[in-house]
């Protein structure tokens, strides 16, 4: 059932974005066939697109709510409370992933490639695999050294083997 | 003329060790994130081609094709010693192979897949070396309507590799079409949908794109579950017996034909091609029942036909500068990066860069030939790599890729953006690979489709009245009915759809 839930709003949504898609493409320029040498001016496409999108989103809920509509006669599902904040937990690591990640790109144009990779990197080690260094103090000076050689590691693929210039951090003056 | 240009370009490659090195390592690469569970090939090609930026083209294309085809290989390794396809194509391999390693001959399945792989990979690099050159001579007589019909031919394609999904998987391809939209009309420059952003009028770089869609969602998939990976078979007697595929010899050829032309399919991929061998094989073959219980032909069939699909794929991709796959449309945004527009104009244009990828990638299938069988043992310690080592590191090079292209931190925002999008997408099981396919197809499809229309005056007829535009037409409309009615036939009984993205 929630899988069925997950899919109208899923296609609300592509329809909501198909909506905004037209809204937006008719404030481009109407250029007549003439102008255009017998062509079709820059708001055809997308909405073309568009309405193709609008439709299979239709047929997408159409059919989850036709599959919601077998399963609820099938069999009744009770939603416990405890289900629900369980399927809900599983999201919090990639959310908090998420955040991390966003942060690191803005650090990293303040402090610069290095510090920041170091900081996010042991962050992310230390996290991730708590189990494994809880109750043993060493293995933190271990995982804190393999975040600082594999931030040193990517640092020289990009920077020296790739010639990317990576940011120096306006932090420390540099760009 | 094209026999000359590659035995040239072989001498050049064979007299620069840097480039040999660029392949083993792009081999390596390849096969490392094809084995480990949840590290897709596309996704380990889509962080990989921003560290090729400065690196010269012939280099970045050795080290590219390594990776590609070790990648395609190296999720039989996991298949078979864990039960856990290390990539989709792979899924197959798991039938047989995973049951050969508890029977304690893990190696033979491994040397098994290894062999298969390579001669699969070796006929589909004969058939590109012969009918590449051929197909762009064709093509070169193409007009707009034939770009237009091959697009959706293509399209249609996508609704076919998402069975029980076809109006998700066509979705999320239109989806692809439409983000493809962002940035200067090509007709008028007129900027769309850019909100006043300098960034967004050169239209949205497919690296922070590929690399969102497929890198950072899957990592976040992978952040859900917290699982250790156990290796428990003891390898040993890896190198296979000749006698064996002297036995399997029409498996492997049947294989390698049809992973080949399914490759050549655009939008079809090597998982779709493994399937169909598998499938193949359990109708010809004498003993079908032992299928699935780890008999050798099962490992054979799929590993040759999805291996197959490589050099297939890089056909259209060469010719027509459509993407036979996911991993493909990935390659054609690193050809562009490097100034090379695919096409059949390339083959008249820059037929040593088609030299270069045919000849590389002949050497990267020998080169997974050598390591596949040396060092299996190896890249079976490295599936084991935990996970709280390897995905901060994954994570940062998935930003640091997506700010090489333009050094902009602006790219960064949109792989994150993307990053959520695509994880949104596998939670309601929309399938990611028909987008990216559809982002590189939207400028295909858009041009061509206004210029036909412009020069035909707004009439639609040249669609119908061309013969190969018309029977690409008809194609897609079998292809797109055949779709529908087996998400019917299935749901009617009741049974659920494979999934091949």
């Amino acid at each position: 059932m929630r899988k069925g839930i997950n899919d109208v709003l899923f296609g609300l949504s592509l329809i909501g974005l198909a909506v905004l898609i037209v809204v937006r493409a008719s404030d481009f320029p109407r250029i007549s066939a003439e102008a255009m040498g017998g062509g079709l001016g820059p708001a055809f496409y997308p909405r073309l697109a568009s309405f193709v999108l609008m439709g299979l989103a239709i047929l997408m809920i159409a059919s989850a709510i036709a599959q919601m509509g077998k399963e609820s006669r099938g069999h009744f599902q009770a939603a416990s409370s405890r289900t629900a904040a369980g399927h809900y937990r599983r999201y919090v690591t990639p959310l908090a992933f998420l955040v991390l990640l966003a942060a690191y790109g803005l650090a990293m144009s303040l402090f610069g490639f290095k510090f920041s990779t170091f900081v996010f990197l042991a962050t992310c080690i230390l996290a991730l695999g708590r189990n494994e260094w809880w109750g043993h103090r060493g293995r933190i000076v271990a995982f804190l050294f393999i975040a600082l050689f594999a931030m040193l590691g990517i640092y020289g693929l990009f920077q020296q083997v790739a010639k990317v210039p990576l940011p120096t951090g306006t932090v420390w003056g540099g760009r | 003329m094209f026999m000359h240009e590659m035995y040239v370009v072989l001498l050049q490659i064979l007299g620069d060790p840097a480039t040999l090195i660029g392949c083993v390592l792009g081999v390596i690469w390849g096969i490392i994130f094809g084995a480990a569970p949840g590290l897709s090939t596309t996704m380990s090609l889509s962080i990989l081609v921003p560290l090729t930026f400065g690196v010269e083209t012939t280099r970045a294309i050795a080290f590219l094709m390594g990776a590609y085809f070790g990648g395609v290989y190296g999720g039989s390794l996991s298949a078979i010693l864990i039960n856990i396809p290390g990539t989709p194509s792979a899924i197959m391999t798991t039938l047989d192979g995973h049951p050969m390693a508890k029977r304690g001959e893990a190696g033979r399945a491994i040397g098994l897949a290894t062999i298969a792989s390579c001669l699969g990979g070796l006929f589909s690099l004969l058939c590109l070396g012969i009918f590449a050159p051929l197909i762009a001579r064709f093509a070169l007589t193409f007009s707009a309507e034939e770009y237009v019909a091959l697009a959706l031919f293509g399209l249609s394609v996508l609704a076919y590799i998402s069975p029980g999904n076809t109006l998700k998987g066509l979705a999320s391809g239109v989806m692809g079409l439409l983000v493809a939209t962002v940035g200067a009309d090509p007709m008028t420059a007129y900027p769309r949908f850019t909100f006043g952003s300098a960034h967004l009028y050169g239209g949205l770089s497919i690296v922070p794109v590929c690399i969102g869609l497929f890198g950072l969602s899957e990592i976040l998939t992978q952040l859900e579950e917290d699982k250790k990976v156990v290796i428990e078979q003891r390898i040993r007697n890896i190198i296979p017996r000749a006698t064996e595929f002297i036995r399997m010899r029409m498996t492997i050829l049947r294989s390698a034909v049809i992973g080949t032309i399914i490759g050549a399919i655009p939008a079809a991929g090597s998982s779709i091609a493994a399937a169909v061998s598998y499938a193949q094989e359990k109708r010809y073959s004498s003993h079908p029942e032992q299928l699935g219980n780890g008999a050798a032909e099962g490992v054979v069939a799929p590993e040759t036909a999805n291996n197959a699909s490589v050099g297939g794929a890089l056909i259209p991709m060469l010719t027509l500068g459509i993407p036979g796959d996911p991993m493909t449309a990935v390659l054609i945004g690193a050809l562009l990066i490097h100034g090379l527009r695919p096409g059949p104009l390339l083959f008249k244009e820059h037929p040593d860069f088609v030299a270069t990828v045919v000849v590389t990638l002949g050497i990267a299938i020998v080169l997974t030939c050598i390591l596949g069988l040396s060092c299996a043992r190896i890249f079976a310690r490295l599936i084991s790599i935990p996970k709280h080592f390897l995905i901060p590191a994954i994570l940062v090079m998935c930003v640091v890729g997506s700010y090489a292209e333009y050094n902009s931190l602006f790219d960064v925002g949109v792989m994150l953006a993307f990053g959520v999008l695509g994880y949104a997408m596998t939670k309601v099981n929309m399938p990611i690979a028909p987008a990216v396919l559809g982002f590189v197809l939207g400028p295909i499809l858009e041009d061509n489709l206004r210029r036909a229309l412009m020069l035909s005056g707004g009439s639609l007829m040249p669609f119908v009245t061309r013969p190969i535009t018309a029977l690409l037409l008809v194609l897609t409309v079998l292809t797109l009915s055949a779709s529908w009615l087996r998400s019917v036939v299935a749901r009617r009984r009741g049974l659920s759809m494979p999934s091949y993205h």
